[in-house]
């Protein structure tokens, strides 16, 4: 069952070299196959040379295809060489368009969360970053030296049965044998359990703990570095035991191996030494027989080996992502167009929405309208439901309950392209395209002067030419704060705007900004999407005030709703979060009752 | 001390330097094992390049009808095929344990290393985590290179062996060496030349690799699908790994073209000494049959010497130079620290007229500091975005030295105290903080390892932090594994990872110096407020009760007035210096830079 598997697997993997590039694919197999032949027509011209030689022939003809053979033996491994890297490259970057589209064609976000997928989608993404393994391009080339040793066995032990019928596969046999028994400490076949891969995986995040950046502060500040690689040598000596008693040699199918080599080698060298002192073979033949029987140990030298596994198992991944991934991240399909939504309102009715993987469900029967043409903020603790409703908006997920409604419509029956061009929005972890800043602004394209136009309403002018790549490492390329950053991302939904979209989502888009900043851009913001939908998502009073409507959200459910001034005069939740901060600018002692020793 | 920016200067240490280095380190791990390896990769290299010998027997016996040295020849050949492969194998699993034992030594020896350099410039400067990047994502090419050197050593003794049986027809036959010098030059130039095209399009490859992350990962993928960008992030993709692929692609060839050429010349003069030898010398039969099977081994040999040199050269050797080069970095950052870290706090921290630039960069982040932290106080941090605050926190956990200038703890030079036993005595919580992805119980708990397995520490560290309804809304509470990514692990949201952090932050309980740098970022006004009251309370408890609290410090970085405000001393950085220093009412009569701000913030709530 396991093997038929892999067989599959290495099946898969042969099958996409020609689809990723057919020229390159051709080219490397008939090399293959020329490099496999060539030792034993080396071998042959070996025989006829001697025998010239011996008989006093001319040699000019045997010398030339002594020649030709071995000039083309040396200069076929260079070429096949730069074949292997080419086309492993291509191979891995065909791969990764296939795994690009597959990612980015489902409409929904579930196949980027769904924890099996995200597993396999782990090891399909990184098996080119040269971390677990040798990348593709390498690894072709390791595939094709060994499959041109089995080849090349093959071919030389099969000139045999011009000497003797049983010889190929007495010899042959042999050599092969040696495959099948010592088949356990070659590959380590349990290394793709679920113990294994997790004792990797943490030895590995260990690794990463105490050696990359992210974690330098923290480790240096309690002393983590001895406690992270004890734990790391502990996990990776575990993991090589393992691997270690897996895969060592075991004696008896050595010994046998041995045997079984040894025995089949004497029976026909034996044999031809034998033939050769009865003067039977001349010595042309006995040359090529003797020269092609040695030659025939590189069938236990080639085959398949380990690179084949490393370099076809993201193949498999892959191949098998894609189809899972379309269910997976695929929603309702809508015709309608939203021209010109939201025209009226949006309307949550009783809506109920839970993340697949976690426990309690978000949203239950909620209730709101958003009425078209307004500002909202969604104010609320941590966890209380205000990225979810933004992710709803964009039709990122479907509700499980009720629906959503745009000016009537279900936002299911509506075409999610047609949607979705009609939305824009900033999250939190905004994307920071290592791209210019004309493409951090238009991601899809716009004009300069809308560019420009959107970096001014966010108060970002000046940051950059547009030109210039946002991130180290690129020609010219340069890094921007944190606070920087928001204003890109500010400006790339004011330019959303500008270009027609009309519903924005901003979640917590001053997060990174400082006082200043923050005052500032929240007047622009507003100005600049007065004649749109806009929903804040926020916990700070500071910015939400000026909304036209704010929506106190806790646990999934709405418990006020009004404008700043209606709420403060409600007296309510709202108005004792608002006065909770406001209250520290005006006295500072107020705060008595407070344990004293809490952080003795 | 040597200035770690001469070391970045530096080129990398010579290779055979390195090599050497390496070597010894690996005989300081596995000393039995290394030999072991080495031997038998000698030892199986003898009976391969015997083989040619008892070719030249089975001629000879066959010519002068001699039966014993015939079935010598065939013995000898059976035995020669038999024994290559057992040694081949043998030798390869010997040096795969020795492999998988001296890589462990040496992934630990790499961490440790870059664990262990006090500082964390090498953390930060991109030119050096360009040099690491290799070293730290890639510790299996320095394990790759004992391999490595093994066989080049069989390869090298095949060679001689080789090289001894041609001299025995004709000691002009030697020069059949000399012929493949073109090869052996054409495998140390051309890996350099792909190499230089690979590096050449380093930000088409690295922008290929940024845009398949954000088409394929979850975060920016909300994004994507709002902006509808997906199919032009494939094109994109494709067409930067194009731009990529091209040059690189033209140098293999131009690879292929040039050892094709080295190797028909060889080809040549290998047709040369056949006929030189059958022709030439009039050579017996035997001596033609030895020439023709030493001389195609010849080439194997040397292809296989060549290719494994070219891998030495062009990945492998670089590898342990980088760990060479580390080494030296760690050693040159190791500094004269001859002081004990204090037990309590009575005068404070001052900072003289203090100076600092990034290593590698020009800009100073902070000019001419001077300060006084006095024992006991809560010192709050403001100013502007990129204003040095995160800079001021990081030297004084000393995780940078000051450009120039200097920190003195009660009089004594915090760069002569031990930066190990200093960090002992810190707390605190960082902006970027890590997630430890551990069971929530040890992620809060590292933040003393002693008590990492302290249940009633690490629930009063997490109280202390505020962080009790994190751990209540967790289905295991303490012992439930965090990650999403881990069988078990849940996804926590980034400001309950906050709240962890800083209960990881509260565990040690007497530090000398509490660090908040904008710890509370990311929560909501009520958490916020909460945690507020507890700075309030520690600041009342450590100077209202001089004598017994050890004089703790704490310093808070943070752009929120209202927090601010309760600080016994607030420091204004503008730009890369100090604006004003004093207290809330101080500030406020100062009507100067805080004033202002102040009065930016508070309006909004009026």
């Amino acid at each position: 069952m396991l093997a038929r598997l892999r067989e599959r697997q290495e099946w898969k993997f042969f099958s996409v070299l020609p689809k990723a590039d057919r020229g390159l694919a051709t080219a490397w197999w008939a090399v293959l196959a020329l490099r496999g032949v060539l030792p034993a027509v080396f071998a042959i011209s070996m025989g006829l040379l001697v025998a010239a030689v011996q008989h006093d022939d001319p040699l000019g003809g045997p010398l030339a295809v002594v020649g030709a053979t071995f000039v083309l033996l040396q200069v076929m491994t260079p070429i096949h060489q730069a074949v292997s890297a080419n086309l492993g490259s291509r191979v891995a970057a065909w791969l990764y368009d296939r795994l690009t589209e597959a990612c980015v064609r489902p409409p929904g976000m579930g196949h980027l969360e769904d924890q099996q997928l995200t597993g396999d989608l782990t090891v399909a993404r990184e098996f080119d970053f040269g971390m677990t393994g040798p990348p593709m391009h390498l690894n072709m080339d390791f595939i094709a030296g060994s499959l041109v040793e089995m080849v090349g066995g093959l071919v030389s032990v099969m000139v045999l049965f011009a000497f003797r019928w049983w010889a190929p596969f007495v010899l042959g046999g042999a050599w092969l044998s040696t495959h099948w028994l010592l088949r356990e400490s070659g590959v380590w076949r349990d290394r793709n359990t679920d113990e294994v891969r997790l004792a990797q995986r943490d030895a590995e995040y260990t690794y990463r703990l105490a050696v990359d950046p992210p974690a330098a502060k923290e480790l240096r500040m309690f002393g983590l570095a001895g406690w992270a690689i004890e734990r790391f040598i502990d996990r990776r000596r575990k993991l090589f035991e393992l691997q270690y008693r897996a895969t060592r040699l075991r004696e008896r199918p050595v010994i046998w191996a041995v045997v079984i080599v040894v025995a089949a080698n004497l029976a026909v060298f034996w044999t031809l030494a034998g033939a050769a002192a009865g003067g039977h073979l001349p010595l042309g033949r006995v040359v090529v027989f003797a020269q092609v029987a040695v030659g025939a140990s590189m069938i236990a030298f080639g085959g398949l080996n380990w690179a084949m596994d490393g370099a076809s198992a993201p193949v498999a991944a892959v191949l098998r992502l894609e189809p899972a991934m379309e269910p997976a991240g695929s929603l309702r399909v809508g015709v309608r167009p939203a021209y010109g939504m939201p025209a009226r309102e949006i309307v949550f009715r009783d809506v109920g929405f839970g993340y697949p993987l976690a426990g309690s469900p978000v949203l239950e029967h909620f209730d709101l309208t958003i009425p078209a043409g307004s500002s909202l903020a969604i104010v609320g603790q941590n966890g209380a439901g205000k990225t979810t409703l933004a992710k709803l908006l964009c039709r990122l997920y479907d509700p499980q309950d009720g629906a959503i409604e745009v000016d009537g419509v279900d936002l299911r029956d509506l075409d999610i392209e047609s949607w979705r061009q009609r939305v824009t929005a900033v999250f939190q972890d905004f994307i920071r395209f290592e791209l210019p800043l004309r493409d951090n602004v238009a991601p899809a394209g716009a004009p300069d002067d809308v560019i420009l136009a959107a970096l001014a309403d966010a108060g970002a002018t000046g940051l950059a030419d547009l030109d210039t790549p946002l991130a180290r490492g690129y020609d010219g390329g340069t890094d921007l704060s944190g606070g920087q950053w928001q204003r890109v991302a500010l400006a790339r939904t004011l330019c959303a705007v500008r270009q027609g979209a009309g519903l924005v989502l901003l979640d917590e888009p001053t997060a990174q900004l400082d006082v200043r900043g923050e005052a500032e851009i929240f007047r622009r913001i507003l100005d600049a999407t007065r004649h749109v939908t806009t929903i804040l998502v926020s916990h700070r009073f500071s910015t939400v005030r000026h909304a036209d409507r704010i929506c106190v959200l806790e646990h999934g459910r709405v418990v006020e709703l009004g404008s700043h001034e209606e709420l403060m005069a409600l007296g309510g939740r709202y108005h004792t979060m608002f006065e909770l901060q406001a209250q520290r600018f005006e006295s500072a002692d107020e705060d008595e009752g407070v344990e004293l020793d809490a952080l003795a | 001390m040597r200035s770690p920016d001469a070391a970045a200067d530096e080129e990398l240490p010579p290779a055979l330097r390195s090599m050497w280095r390496l070597c010894r380190l690996g005989y300081s791990h596995e000393p039995a094992l290394l030999l072991a390896a080495f031997l038998l990769s000698l030892l199986a290299a003898l009976p391969d390049a015997l083989l040619a010998l008892w070719l030249k027997f089975l001629g000879e016996g066959l010519l002068h009808d001699d039966p014993s040295k015939l079935r010598l020849a065939g013995v000898g050949l059976a035995v020669s095929a038999a024994a290559t492969w057992f040694l081949r194998t043998v030798s390869s699993r010997v040096q795969r344990r020795f492999r998988d034992k001296v890589s462990i030594a040496l992934e630990s020896h790499v961490a440790r290393l870059q664990a262990s350099v006090s500082t964390i410039a090498h953390q930060e400067r991109p030119d050096y985590l360009d040099r690491l990047a290799v070293l730290r994502d890639q510790v299996f090419v320095l394990d790759h290179m004992y391999m490595s050197m093994f066989s080049t050593a069989g390869w090298v003794l095949r060679l001689g062996v080789t090289i001894a049986l041609l001299v025995s027809i004709h000691p002009a036959l030697a020069l059949l060496a000399a012929f493949a010098l073109p090869t052996v030059m054409a495998s140390t130039w051309r890996p350099g030349v792909e190499r230089k095209a690979e590096e050449k399009g380093a930000p088409h490859n690295r922008l290929a690799k940024h845009l398949f992350m954000t088409a394929t990962t979850a975060p920016p993928g909300k994004e994507v699908r709002v902006t509808g960008i997906g199919p032009k992030l494939v094109e994109d993709r494709r067409a930067a790994w194009e731009r990529w692929y091209g040059p690189v692609a033209s140098a293999r060839w131009g690879s292929a073209v040039w050892h094709t050429l080295a190797w028909a010349l060889f080809g040549g003069a290998y047709v040369g000494a056949i006929v030189f030898v059958a022709v030439g010398l009039d050579a017996s039969v035997g001596s033609t049959l030895l020439v023709l099977a030493a001389g195609s081994r010849l080439s194997a040999y040397i292809g296989a010497t060549v290719g494994e040199i070219g891998f030495l050269r062009g990945i492998w050797l670089d590898g342990s130079r980088r760990l060479v080069w580390l080494e030296d970095y760690a050693a040159s950052v190791v500094v004269d620290e001859d002081l004990p870290a204090p037990d309590r706090l009575s005068d404070g921290i001052r900072l003289e007229a203090v100076s600092f630039a990034y290593p590698g960069t020009d800009r100073l982040v902070l000019e001419d500091v001077d300060l006084h932290l006095p024992a006991g106080a809560v010192v709050a941090v403001v100013g502007e975005n990129g204003a040095g605050k995160s800079t001021l926190v990081k030297l004084l956990c000393k995780l940078y030295a000051p450009t120039t200038g200097r920190i003195a703890v009660d009089g004594q030079p915090l760069s002569r105290i031990r930066g190990e036993e200093w960090r002992a005595r810190l707390a605190g919580a960082f902006q970027d903080f890590f997630r430890f992805e551990f069971v929530a119980r040890q992620s809060v708990g590292v933040g003393d390892i002693p008590m990492l397995d302290d249940r009633p520490a690490v629930a009063g560290a997490i109280g202390r932090a505020g962080a009790d309804d994190v751990v209540d809304r967790l289905e295991q509470g303490l012992e439930t594994q965090l990650g999403p990514t881990w069988p078990g692990g849940v996804e926590v949201s980034f400001g309950q990872w906050q709240k962890l952090a800083l209960a990881r932050g509260f565990m040690r309980q007497q530090p000398l110096l509490l660090v908040l740098d904008e710890p509370t970022a990311a929560l909501d006004a009520e958490t916020e407020h909460a945690l507020f009251e507890r700075y309030a309370a520690a600041a009342r408890s450590s100077t209202g009760n001089e004598g017994s609290a050890e004089g703790r410090i704490t310093v808070l970085v943070s752009h929120r007035f209202s927090t601010v405000r309760m600080a016994d001393l607030i420091v204004v950085l503008d730009g890369a210096r100090v604006a004003e220093v004093g207290t809330h009412d101080d500030l406020m009569a100062r009507r100067g830079q805080y004033a202002e701000l102040y009065g930016f913030q508070a309006s909004a709530y009026r």
